[in-house]
């Protein structure tokens, strides 16, 4: 009897000791602390507002080696981290100066390493490492995938449903050029769309705002989200958007954001345009599927004095045979940098080079068939001759 | 008959009485107008709360100055779709804009080349809105959407609905313009009840109005924004751009609050709006 009470006095103990280290922000505090008590805005919400980034050296697939492990072990993170695999070398000002010598170290390293060691090779990582360049040892993180769920930290399975459009789109693909027409191009070149439907994808500038009954997400890429946190009803099923719709509620100092809503031209519509993919394959960063039956929850909670946990589950039951959900941390930017404007469309001469292209292609392969043309007709005119002589020579 | 007399008198100074106490009421917001009203504080601070969702209600997207109907560019196919209403200028005190002469040139050529586009010259040809460009300011503020003001101290965000366009208005350690923009950069500061934006750094791509009216890169404009009661903002914007009018011009008109339950700020997404339109002469044509 008084053994328990002795096992929950030190427990009450324990939670005040977890309670003033929480309160207290010392400077050696792990950065993934849970205990840590975010601060408070005047209206009692928890505090999010700041600028936030979300580069992560940590890819959205698992690299199958590493199994169900979510985390890699010191040793295989050291040896990482020594390969610099996928980092280009450099402080943030060189490397602006010469990505493009960055970027074929960056080629060569990844050439040069052995696929099959744990540890080593973070498939599907060299790429976005050039987005996400530097990342800094503050940003370094042990996880061997974003995916959380499914356990093998993958995608699930296409549906049957989504595959079967997929060879739609392909069919629908043949006989077209690159640059036919704009829905050649996929969503990102054509300005429509320029990542995931959910934030945690792409290193996005983002500055969060708070106001009594809302919170809002100002998107370098082009949208600013605002949150309804007042238990508003949802839009009505004749209403879909380009970013949905999202609702949030506090469960207690974590966010929960429900989002649908979504249109269904995510994909671009009804030709698999060119460059075009699904995620993780050809570096496509928006959703294989409609969006139409697309529901995306998310939920942030601070988990240090300049980090945020951000998860979100993708649960599109006509794409995806099983929701998946992927983890990533926010990290505060100190320097606060400003979200710029971001204006893709207005200066979109990618697209007019590009139907150029197609354009000038097409031209090009009519002059050479004209060239071939003019080639043959003096053999021609030579050999019409040659049987009009025989023919006078024959007396006819 | 002295009873009548004695009504009607009655009647007359029951009715002079009400007139004297209608013109009491209707003396008190005139009166005190623009200092009587006492907006709501953004909490944690002693600013007024201009959150909230807000649209004006003028036809200046048509046409700045004064304008009359006009037939809608497509009238043969859409008949009064995108006609033009009348307005008066929402110019304080004129109305028309004191361009330079040149000017006044360039503004013809910019409506009669409103709607043709060239892939060629992307952004410096026809009406940014139809091409679904940034609005610009002041444009962004009476395009005929809506868009919402979230308020916080060190920092203000305006979302507009048109293209989700956006601007920041910093509050807190004001710098210049880094670079050109579309929406300019916004620094900002209370006088009183009046929140002052000073908006700079344009890239002289926007226009003003579906009438080719314009500004330089050299634009610089001075917002006034004043609550008036719970549900309405006097919106008043100076531009001043030496490069192009003969001195600096005023617009002046009331921003409304939505007030729709559970109104919402919603996308108006427009750019695959406008791909035939802007490059509809590039692509592959069938073969003969």
């Amino acid at each position: 009897m008084s053994n328990r009470y002795l096992v929950a006095v030190g427990a009450l103990a324990a939670v005040f000791a977890v309670a003033l280290l929480g309160a207290v922000p010392a400077a050696g505090q792990a950065q993934d602390d849970n205990n840590y008590m975010a601060p408070h805005t005047p209206w009692g919400d928890p505090d999010f507002q700041g600028s936030w980034e979300n580069r992560s050296p940590v890819p959205l697939e698992r690299p199958v080696e590493f199994g169900d492990r979510q985390f890699m072990t010191e040793e295989e993170a050291a040896e990482r981290a020594n390969s610099r695999v996928g980092l280009p070398d450099g402080e943030e000002g060189s490397i602006a100066d010469d990505l493009v010598s960055a970027d074929i170290q960056r080629v060569e390293r990844s050439n040069n390493i052995d696929p099959n060691r744990p540890g080593q090779r973070i498939s599907g990582a060299e790429y976005n490492a050039f987005w996400n360049a530097p990342v800094s040892p503050r940003l370094a993180s042990r996880r061997t995938s974003q995916i959380v769920d499914p356990s093998n930290g993958r995608l699930p399975p296409y549906t049957r449903e989504i595959l079967e459009q997929w060879d739609t789109r392909e069919a629908a693909r043949a006989h077209r050029g690159e640059a036919d027409s704009w829905a050649d191009r996929n969503v990102m070149e054509r300005c429509l769309l320029r990542t995931g439907l959910a934030m945690g994808e792409m290193n996005v500038p983002k500055d969060i705002y708070q106001t009594p009954g809302q919170i809002v997400f100002d998107l370098q890429y082009g949208v600013v989200r605002v949150v309804p946190l007042d238990g508003r009803p949802r839009l009505g099923e004749g209403i879909t958007q380009w970013w949905g719709d999202s609702r949030g509620r506090w469960e207690g100092d974590t966010l929960i954001i429900e989002t649908d809503k979504f249109n269904n031209m995510q994909n671009g519509g009804p030709i698999m345009p060119s460059h075009g993919g699904i995620y993780g394959h050809n570096h496509a960063h928006y959703h294989m599927g409609s969006g139409e039956h697309l529901t995306i929850t998310e939920r942030l909670r601070r988990i240090g004095p300049d980090t945020l946990e951000y998860a979100y589950t993708i649960n599109d039951p006509s794409v995806y045979t099983s929701p998946w959900t992927a983890v990533n941390v926010w990290h505060m930017d100190p320097n606060e940098p400003d979200v710029y404007e971001y204006t893709c469309h207005e200066h979109n001469y990618g697209m007019v080079g590009l139907l150029k292209g197609g354009r000038t292609d097409e031209q090009i392969a009519m002059d050479e068939a004209a060239r071939e043309v003019n080639d043959r007709a003096p053999q021609i005119a030579a050999e019409w001759a040659e049987t009009e002589a025989w023919e006078a020579a024959q007396g006819r | 008959m002295p009873h009548r007399v004695g009504s009607s008198i009655l009647a007359v100074a029951v009715a002079a009485v009400a007139v004297v106490a209608m013109v009491a009421l209707w003396s008190v917001p005139t009166a005190g107008q623009g200092a009587v009203y006492q907006a709501p504080r953004l909490m944690g601070t002693a600013n007024p709360d201009l959150n909230g969702i807000w649209q004006a209600m003028v036809t200046a997207n048509w046409n700045v100055e004064d304008h009359s109907v006009e037939f809608g560019p497509y009238h043969t196919l859409l008949g009064t779709w995108g006609a033009q209403p009348a307005g008066q200028s929402v110019i304080v005190g004129r109305g028309t804009i004191p361009y330079q002469d040149w000017a006044i040139e360039q503004r013809r050529e910019n409506f009669e080349t409103r709607l043709s586009v060239n892939p060629d010259e992307l952004s410096t040809r026809a009406d940014p809105e139809a091409k679904c460009m940034m609005p610009g300011i002041p444009r962004a503020t009476y395009l005929p959407f809506p868009f919402q003001i979230i308020q916080t101290r060190s920092k203000i965000l305006v979302a507009y609905q048109f293209n989700v366009a956006k601007r920041t208005i910093h509050m807190e350690n004001h710098v210049e313009a880094p670079i050109d923009f579309w929406m300019g950069w916004s620094n900002g500061h209370w006088e009183g009840d009046t929140l002052v934006v000073e908006v700079t750094g344009f890239n002289g791509l926007t226009w003003l109005d579906r009438s080719g009216n314009f500004h330089s890169e050299a634009l610089r404009v001075v917002e006034r924004i004043t609550p008036m009661s719970p549900h309405h903002l006097m919106y008043e914007a100076t531009l001043e751009d030496p490069n192009v009018y003969t001195e600096p011009w005023t617009v002046r008109f009331p921003l409304y609050r939505r007030l729709e339950e559970n109104v919402q700020l919603l996308e108006f997404r427009c750019v695959d709006m406008t791909e035939e339109f802007i490059y509809g002469s590039l692509v592959k044509q069938a073969q003969p």
